[in-house]
């Protein structure tokens, strides 16, 4: 059978996850929702899947998929390369959410999540449907991202995080950002109290939700006197 | 109509050149900045006779010197600066000097001042003016001391500036010339290549070492060197001298490029990188003629690497807060091996004939190209090899200072022997006895170390375990098994209809729980174990304590256990480790459930309760356990003491442990109002909101 969604014929689903088990219940999952299930079989990367293109019309991508010899990248990655170029997806993360670290840069393209332990089928159609809208550039107020400065409070290089306040989100509450996220030229410039701009979608409700992207180091007068003082 | 005007009494001019109190570092150095200002290279600084009343201090600067309107309009207008303007120079420096007070305290040091310029803009010989401070005394307002700008023969003096101050009120000691010495470093350049660079010199006959520390900076203070160089071919080469000179280490192009695909040549430009690496710590810096606040506050000004291309600095690289080589950023990973910009000064000195690092359009240093990047890895690629090689030298010291430990011991007991051998035979048997006796307690103290850093290897490979069993079974097992009993109850209910809830509705809710049960106590180890509640921090007390109380609480319903937790009034806080507060109530709450279980209590109940008084925080732990029994309430802290089977007898020491490190102490009793043993934490707050 064949779905509609966000005007889209949606027959196959393609299923990316490293245990085969879990991939065969993510398949019948998607069968109880009269979808074909294409499930697909280490070693994967972006290309393959987007190759993959023509046999499957969404993603259904779990976040842990460096367990065994399966992919490079974790889900987040992925299915964000995959979201960038056209191809609507959903990332399914685990059980609890303890010690997932979906990278900020990530959830730019990937607007979708859905807990393991809330799977129902239909978490994955409204999934498919909001990623679909966000592809054709109609965004949630929530999603939307805004051109703003980003303070950096700390480095922890331990952790691979920084954290930094995103003033026009709250003034108060510290955000962690991984630092892999960042691009290479701004991560010598991650100091205390340096600033940037960033795309980010400050109408989001939860810390959680908030992406980063478009780095660009903060007002050239602040840097330099930043450098001076 | 009659005009006046205020007048100002000379008393003012003394009462100011007093309160003022011109020290011989802040007078002299307010006149070194004037020199710094008016674009000088070169700034001496000579001290002649200083120790005593009656000494001469000249400073003197190639500057731009002063004209007569410069002299009239700036030079003695007290109390306002041009500087103020703040204004870059010529040579693009910030301006240093502040109000002209400063000067004012500076010429007051002697009786008389005499000021010699050379204009740069002028042709002319240049000038001259003396202030004699005792006519300003004996006069009664400061209008009526005339003073004189001579013009000077020609050939007199060369362009610049020169004040000379005789006659001083006060000597100088060696403090306050080491002062002078510390202000003259902050304010040069700290490698002086560049021509346009300010090189204040100091000369002062009564004081040769500090005449070379401000020739030499704080350079031979540093610890190491490390000293990289890139051919025109691209390949490197590195070595690592000590603070005498000595080769510690040295690497070849392929040591160092090891992360470089096929270890391949740089493309860049010839380069060498020099890298001065300071230890920061009391005991380095006990010996040195340097103190440790002086080099921290000097670093702190210049630290990092500077770039020099073709012999000019390039602005930012190596400004404060531009780590262009992430040296802070590595070091947070190997603290103990690797400099920061706070440790370390260094350049990056880089001679390109052809131009093949580009500069940006607005000068704001180099286009981050291949060449560029390229450069940066070079001297990243050196700062690891030796971050590597230092890191190998401490583990090989640790391992030799573990060998070495039981043959220095073996050691020190023979030479006890021999000495007790050697003492008078009226006492020989007792210190021999006495030796026994303390021989026995400590090989008895070592054994029961050794036992308890066992247990605790054993438990730490038990949290490993347990830590990886958590993530593999909340990451996949538990994933499956949600999703396909989510499959099995879908497809009965469409399949089976109404008869779904009768025969399968409640093994399906079963198996859910149990999941459940199963991912919240996989998340509780994986929680234990987050990096960051290892980080000091400002812990608030009941927040954490009811964090921890809800994490536990699947895992104590499933052993039916009925916690009660009665908090104090306010919000105590300290500072520590969330790890710390969570291995102490986690632990103490594991004591209760073990002794539940070995009793096997009826109507298990734990009451948890804090106090606050007089800024101690008290966190008392009651069941209605068996009590405390077989083992005296003092033993139940030690290491592998316990009276169960299984027991690791290491939970409650780790609980003493940690109060103690936070600087608290516990205590026990037998049995309580419950009837079970009572656990006491008492640790001192930092302060308590309300």
């Amino acid at each position: 059978m064949t779905r509609l969604i966000e005007g889209q014929e949606v027959k196959r689903v393609l299923i990316v996850d490293d245990q085969p088990d879990a991939r065969g219940a993510y398949g019948e999952l998607v069968e109880d929702l009269d979808l074909v299930p294409v499930k697909i079989s280490g070693p994967v990367d972006e290309n393959r899947i987007l190759a993959l293109g023509t046999e499957a019309d969404v993603i259904l991508c779990d976040y842990h998929l460096k367990r065994q010899d399966y992919a490079e990248s974790d889900g987040d990655v992925l299915l964000a390369r995959c979201v960038e170029r056209g191809m609507a997806g959903v990332l399914c993360t685990g059980y609890s959410d303890f010690g997932l670290s979906i990278r900020r840069d990530c959830l730019r393209w990937i607007p979708s999540r859905v807990r393991s332990r809330e799977v129902e089928p239909e978490a994955f159609l409204d999934g498919w449907a909001q990623c679909l809208r966000e592809i054709r550039g109609s965004l949630h107020p929530a999603r939307r991202p805004w051109r703003t400065l980003v303070r950096v409070v700390e480095t922890d290089l331990e952790r691979g995080y920084v954290s930094a306040v995103v003033p026009g989100w709250s003034v108060r509450e510290p955000v962690n950002v991984q630092i892999e996220g960042i691009p290479s030229e701004f991560q010598g410039r991650l100091l205390p109290d340096a600033r940037f701009f960033c795309q980010v979608n400050i109408g989001a409700e939860s810390e959680d939700e908030l992406f980063f992207d478009g780095w660009e180091v903060g007002d050239a007068d602040f840097a330099e006197q930043a450098l001076h003082s | 109509m009659n005009e006046a005007r205020l007048r100002f009494s000379t008393e003012i001019i003394r009462r100011l050149g007093e309160e003022l109190n011109p020290s011989l570092d802040k007078g002299v150095v307010e006149l070194v900045k004037n020199a710094y200002d008016a674009d000088a290279t070169q700034c001496r600084v000579e001290l002649l006779n200083t120790d005593r009343a009656g000494g001469t201090v000249l400073v003197s600067d190639n500057g731009d010197g002063m004209t007569v309107g410069d002299i009239v309009g700036g030079w003695l207008v007290l109390g306002r600066s041009r500087k103020s303007q703040r204004r870059k120079t010529k040579l693009g420096r910030v301006p240093a000097g502040s109000k002209g007070l400063g000067r004012l305290a500076a010429l007051r040091m002697g009786k008389r001042a005499l000021l010699t310029t050379q204009p740069r803009q002028e042709k002319g010989p240049g000038y001259r003016l003396e202030i004699d401070w005792e006519r300003f005394d004996a006069a009664e307002v400061v209008e009526d001391v005339e003073l004189t700008i001579e013009s000077m023969s020609p050939g007199e003096a060369a362009y610049g500036t020169a004040i000379r101050i005789e006659d001083l009120r006060h000597g100088f000691g060696r403090m306050a010339v080491k002062r002078l010495a510390r202000e003259l470093i902050l304010l040069a350049d700290p490698f002086q290549d560049d021509p346009q660079a300010f090189r204040p010199e100091l000369r002062a006959a009564e004081f040769r070492d500090l005449e070379e520390l401000v020739r030499g900076r704080y350079f031979r203070d540093a610890e190491f060197l490390l000293r990289a160089e890139l051919d025109r071919a691209g390949r490197a080469t590195a070595r690592v001298t000590d603070w005498r000179g000595e080769v510690l280490f040295s690497a070849e192009h392929e040591e160092l490029a090891r992360k470089r695909k096929a270890q391949g040549s740089y493309e860049c430009p010839r380069a060498t990188f020099e890298l001065w690496a300071f230890l920061l710590n009391r005991k380095t810096f006990s010996t040195r003629v340097s103190s440790l606040g002086e080099v921290r506050s000097w670093l702190g000004e210049f630290g990092g690497v500077h770039l020099y291309y073709n012999g000019l600095r390039v602005n930012p690289y190596g400004n404060a807060g531009n780590d262009w080589l992430e040296m802070n950023l590595r070091r947070v990973r190997s603290p103990e091996e690797r400099p920061s910009t706070n440790t370390a000064i260094g350049r990056v000195c880089v001679e390109d004939e052809g131009e093949a690092l580009e500069q940006k359009t607005d000068r704001s240093g180099f286009i981050e190209d291949t060449e560029f990047r390229d450069l940066r890895a070079f001297a990243q690629d050196a700062l690891d090899w030796m971050a590597r090689r230092r890191l190998e030298e401490a583990e090989r010291r640790r391992q030799q200072e573990r060998a070495e430990a039981p043959v220095r011991s073996g050691e020190s007991e023979l030479e006890m022997k021999r000495v007790i051998r050697g003492s008078p035979p009226r006492i020989r048997g007792r210190l021999g006895s006495a030796f026994e006796r303390y021989e026995a307690s400590r090989n008895k103290e070592v054994e029961s170390l050794q036992k308890e850093v066992q247990l605790y290897r054993t438990l730490s490979t038990a949290g490993i375990t347990a830590v990886t069993f958590a993530h593999e079974s909340s990451g996949n097992s538990v994933k499956v098994i949600t999703q396909s009993i989510g499959t099995v109850a879908r497809r009965a209910r469409s399949r089976m209809g109404p008869a779904y809830s009768e025969t399968l509705g409640e093994p399906v809710r079963r198996i859910r729980r149990a999941v459940k049960n199963l991912a919240v106590l996989g998340a509780a180890t994986l929680r234990l174990v987050a990096h960051e509640k290892r980080r000091l921090s400002r812990i608030d007390l009941h927040e954490l304590l009811a964090k921890v109380v809800k994490n536990y609480e699947p895992f104590l319903a499933a052993r039916d256990v009925k916690l009660t937790v009665e908090l104090g009034s306010g919000s105590p806080y300290l500072r520590g480790s969330e790890a710390a507060i969570e291995s102490i109530v986690t632990n103490l709450l594991t004591n209760s459930v073990a002794a539940f279980e070995e009793d096997a209590t009826r109507g298990r109940r734990i009451r948890m309760r804090t106090e606050l008084s007089e800024g101690t925080w008290t966190l008392t732990v009651e069941d209605n356990g068996p009590g405390i029994r077989g083992i005296s309430t003092r033993e139940i802290w030690l290491p592998g003491r316990t009276t169960r089977r299984d027991g690791t007898g290491l939970g409650l020491t780790i609980v003493r442990d940690a109060v103690r490190d936070l600087g608290g102490r516990v205590d026990a009793l037998e049995s309580g109002e419950s009837g079970g043993a009572v656990l006491l934490v008492e640790l001192p707050v930092l302060g308590v909101h309300k």
